[in-house]
């Protein structure tokens, strides 16, 4: 500001204007400041008057190309000023990407004689150039005004150093920081703001990131999942930058953590795969879910070590040897993780039926072990062995992979649901296909077909939907013959049956029908009669 | 889920834009059939087949069903109703897998290197493992006999009633190795 101020001084001193040509300047200068406001907006400040003259500065950021390399040399050794006599091993350069400079601040005051006699007084400050680099830019706006002499000359300024400033010092790609530790040289309105790698490079990179994200979050994005559009704050960012809509990535874990897929919960970005941070995923999962997600991961985790067991007391998991035993190192049980019950070294496990006998005589014994608590634990272990005694009943074990396969349809060569493999239902045997049914004792087809098995069901079914319609209809249906019951017609039919007790009777004389075709007739009772 | 139908629309419109032929089965967008080469650099090179794929609710976040209409000689395909095994598709799919992908990269992927530990059609995967030339030479028999361009377009109808009845098996996110019925 001092610059300024000294400029303004010196040519204050030259001229001397009419009253008339003072108002006139001060007019235009006053258009020109609204005409400035409300072209470049917040980019205009005005600021307190120098010497009573207008000052103000305009903030104007450069047009770039779409991504623009700052470069910089790094110096290993510690003088600066030795700079040019190092050879080029002690140098490295170190260069990074911006999208968004600090803007060239302008800052200006017009002298009683702009725009009729004097330009107005400047200096330039650009943080990321040199001195001199800003000199030739002071150069153009002087000749700029030689052109233009007697008019109001802001915008064209503006507008040069806007668009054609970089390409006149040569910046296309690339700006070169530095050189650093050069003498002040050239005009005195240009101020360079470029101290030292050190201070100049965080600052860029920081005035970029900022620019970056405000002008993300200012616009609308597409979402590369769902392809709507959002504003940027509906966005979620992962540390592998990839970025997509709240709603997306809030489905997409959702999913993979109630169908249990946790290990593929990762980035959505093909090839990245990057890991979404818990902390996100708490958010978008909310407490109960995300708790579930963790226990998954836990498990799948240990699942992969696969002599991890889990005790059958107190679920803590423990880790078994060859024999299949495991001591629990919570609860101290020593347990057998086959049949989990307790270690039986050189026994085979018990079968369910076993169990179930030892566990009723030590429920009717006095027990050593008091209380209610313990009766409880043992009738609940009563009822898992029970439901496994059920499971044995209606299913069979499958002889490859132990799972219990139940067969509810079609012949006995079954194909194991877990393992794909064949094995027979009947004896449970280990087939290759149908080869066994040919001349074995096993029958391919059961005796009692599932055709009347489902037919059985049914029956009953119709039981029930019989009894519910004569409920309905109290007192406007007869009683069956047999059994007394309140049957109601159906459709007309005076060939009832009797939901109760199966009869087969006519609605009509109430006796009892053998054969339909024998009872009605044109000559008999009718079929069809309505009422 | 949010705003499913553009995502589809957008997908089927690339697809259709990177010249697929794509016929549509109603107006749902659930599913619809793709005519599909084989890769040049594969045994199954000059095959044609017709391919039903299903988009289920969830998509994209969940993977579509792929069925190969017409007969291909493939491990991870099963021979009679032609549906490929979920478990290979589920195993690479992102959402941000589009149609495009799935018929520029991963089918073309799958012939080109089947996944023999999880075989819908277990002889293929057997002879691909243990003669390599004979797999590659039944692959163009097939090819021949099967994947001619009017195999492609004319088996349509004949096959959609077969299809029905066992493609429900490989609907479910079950990671089952394939079935045969009994």
């Amino acid at each position: 500001m001092s610059v300024l101020e000294e400029l303004a001084f010196a040519a204050e001193e030259e001229l001397e204007l009419s009253a008339d040509q003072i108002r006139v300047n001060d007019q235009l200068q006053e258009d020109e400041l609204l005409a400035m406001e409300s072209i470049y907006g917040e980019n205009v400040i005005i600021l307190d008057r120098q010497r009573g003259l207008r000052t103000f500065q305009v903030h104007i950021e450069p047009k770039i190309p779409d991504e623009l390399t700052i470069t910089t040399k790094l110096c290993t050794t510690s003088s600066e000023m030795e700079m040019a006599s190092t050879s080029s091993t002690d140098e490295f350069s170190y260069s990074f990407r911006v999208k968004f400079l600090p803007p060239i601040v302008l800052t200006c005051s017009f002298p009683t004689s702009y725009p009729s006699h004097k330009p107005p007084h400047f200096i330039i400050s650009v943080q990321w150039l040199d001195s001199l680099k800003i000199s030739g830019m002071c150069s153009v706006l002087d000749s700029i005004w030689m052109e233009l002499q007697g008019q109001e000359v802001m915008y064209q300024w503006i507008d040069w150093l806007q668009s054609s400033s970089l390409s006149h010092l040569g910046i296309h790609q690339q700006i070169i920081l530095g050189p650093y530790g050069i003498k002040h040289a050239g005009d005195r309105r240009a101020v360079s703001e470029s101290i030292s790698p050190d201070s100049d490079i965080p600052l860029l990179r920081r005035y970029n990131d900022e620019q970056v994200l405000e002008n993300f979050l200012n616009n609308l994005h597409e979402c590369c999942i769902c392809f709507s559009e959002h504003p940027g704050g509906d966005f979620v960012r992962l540390p592998c930058q990839h970025f997509f809509c709240q709603n997306c990535i809030s489905t997409y874990s959702d999913l993979h953590v109630s169908e249990g897929t946790v290990n593929k919960l990762l980035c959505p970005e093909l090839k990245c795969r990057g890991m979404i941070p818990p902390g996100i995923l708490k958010q978008l999962l909310g407490n109960e879910k995300y708790d579930r997600y963790e226990s998954l991961m836990l498990q799948k985790t240990l699942d992969c070590m696969s002599d991890a067991v889990y005790c059958p007391r107190c679920e803590f998991v423990c880790i078994e040897d060859e024999d299949h035993f495991a001591q629990c190192s919570k609860c101290y049980f020593n347990f057998c993780s086959l049949c989990n019950g307790a270690r039986h070294v050189g026994e085979p496990c018990l079968s369910p039926e076993s169990k179930l006998q030892l566990l009723e005589a030590s429920l009717k014994s006095p027990s050593r072990i008091t209380g209610a608590q313990r009766r409880l634990e043992l009738e609940h272990k009563i009822n898992e062995i029970m439901s496994e005694r059920e499971v044995a009943r209606v299913s069979k074990i499958c002889p490859h992979c132990k799972m219990a396969i139940s067969r509810i349809d079609g012949c006995n060569k079954m194909v194991c649901g877990s393992c794909g493999k064949y094995f027979c239902y009947l004896c449970n045997k280990p087939i290759s296909g149908y080869e066994h049914f040919r001349d074995g004792a096993c029958e391919l087809f059961p005796t009692v077909s599932s055709v009347q098995q489902q037919w059985q069901e049914r029956m009953n079914g119709r039981q029930a939907v019989g009894r519910l319609r004569s409920e309905l209809n109290l007192g406007r249906g007869h009683k069956c013959p047999l059994c007394s019951q309140e049957n109601v017609k159906t459709d007309n039919n005076n060939h009832v049956l009797c939901w109760a007790c199966q009869t087969h009777y006519c609605y009509l004389c109430r006796k009892v029908v053998k054969r339909s075709s024998e009872h009605f007739g044109p000559k008999k009772c009718k079929q069809h009669t309505e009422g | 889920m949010s705003s499913p139908s553009k995502r589809r629309e957008m997908d089927l419109m690339k697809l259709m834009m990177s010249d697929y032929k794509v016929e549509l089965i109603n107006d749902g967008m659930q599913e619809f059939y793709v005519h599909f080469h084989g890769p040049s650099d594969s045994p199954y090179d000059g095959g044609v087949w017709r391919i039903r794929v299903e988009l289920p609710d969830a998509y994209p976040y969940k993977s579509p069903s792929i069925g190969f209409i017409n007969r291909i000689y493939h491990p991870n395909v099963d021979e009679m109703c032609g549906s490929v095994c979920l478990d290979v598709i589920n195993q690479t799919w992102s959402p941000m897998f589009d149609l495009v992908n799935v018929f520029e990269v991963f089918l073309p992927q799958l012939l080109l290197y089947p996944n023999p530990s999880d075989p819908l059609n277990g002889e293929a995967a057997a002879l691909m493992m243990r003669d390599r030339s004979a797999y590659e030479l039944r692959v163009k028999e097939y090819c021949q006999k099967y994947a001619k361009p009017e195999d492609a377009g004319a088996t349509a109808e004949e096959k959609e009633s077969d299809e029905e009845l066992s493609e429900d098996e490989y609907m479910s996110d079950d990671e089952m190795a394939g079935q045969a019925d009994p």
